[in-house]
């Protein structure tokens, strides 16, 4: 079952959190271009996009996620993705999207580096 | 329940964005009474939405006056899916579209939904004739049930 989108956007030791609860979809444009807005106030150079593990993507998703990590190379910010379901990752790997962001298993894990 | 040896589902949707997961559920339902694994279900579901997706926002323009037609035609060693639309089809090949030049701003974010479509199933097949529009045909089989990347051509 698909369920509508909520993106929340917090600072966390200098990491900007993204965290997508539901699924990525066109429907979710409005959100991110809000929740992006909101992240580079933050002006960070780490950001997190954190997805549950129920969430869903589509193409327009992963178009979203590609936008966002133009803009964040643009201000020198590294983009880590978590909370990455299995069919994520393979969508993920299709498209290259592994080539610019770092898929990790937690926030922690960026913390600590 | 169980399939019997060639079932065939039909079902309709107005060209409304969102609706499209009800062909996507439709789908993975029918996927699971026959046993595909998680992985292929997953799989099945992305590439279906997607041709839905088309179907709405390509092929039918978002007039919710017209429909979208999805097949669901079972039997003993695959599902086969058949999406139409009252569009004109696709024009040109279809290409792999380009990271690079995407996040090098050469090329529009979006345009993944064929290639999605082409990586996930074992076949597909992209058809277009005057009496029956635009018809995106998909095949999963049974027996490919780890999800390995099926020739596309």
């Amino acid at each position: 079952m698909y369920r509508e989108c909520t993106i929340d956007v917090k600072m966390k030791d200098n990491l900007v959190i993204i965290e997508v609860l539901g699924d990525l979809t066109t429907s979710a444009e409005k959100l991110m271009y809000d929740a992006y807005q909101k992240a580079c106030g933050y002006d960070a150079k780490n950001m997190i996009m954190k997805f549950d593990s129920k969430s869903r993507i589509n193409s327009a998703g992963i178009a979203l996620i590609i936008d966002l990590v133009i803009k964040s190379r643009d201000s020198g910010c590294k983009i880590f993705l978590t909370g990455v379901s299995k069919h994520f990752r393979k969508i993920f790997e299709l498209v290259g999207l592994t080539k610019y962001t770092t898929i990790v298993d937690s926030e922690e894990e960026v913390l600590i580096t | 329940m169980e399939i019997k040896h060639r079932d065939i589902i039909e079902l309709t949707v107005p060209s409304r964005q969102g609706l499209e997961k009800v062909a996507v559920d439709a789908a993975a339902s029918i996927a699971e009474i026959m046993g595909f694994s998680e992985d292929r279900i997953e799989d099945l579901k992305t590439a279906v939405g997607e041709a839905c997706m088309n179907a709405i926002e390509h092929g039918n323009k978002l007039d919710s006056s017209m429909k979208v037609l999805v097949e669901l035609i079972a039997d003993d060693s695959k599902l086969q899916v058949d999406v139409h639309d009252q569009g004109t089809g696709i024009k040109g090949k279809i290409t792999k579209p380009d990271i690079d030049a995407k996040i090098a701003k050469k090329q529009t974010a979006r345009g993944w939904g064929l290639f999605l479509i082409q990586s996930l199933m074992d076949e597909v097949k992209f058809d277009w004739s005057p009496e029956t529009g635009n018809i995106v045909r998909m095949v999963v089989y049974l027996k490919n049930q780890e999800g390995e990347d099926s020739d596309v051509s």
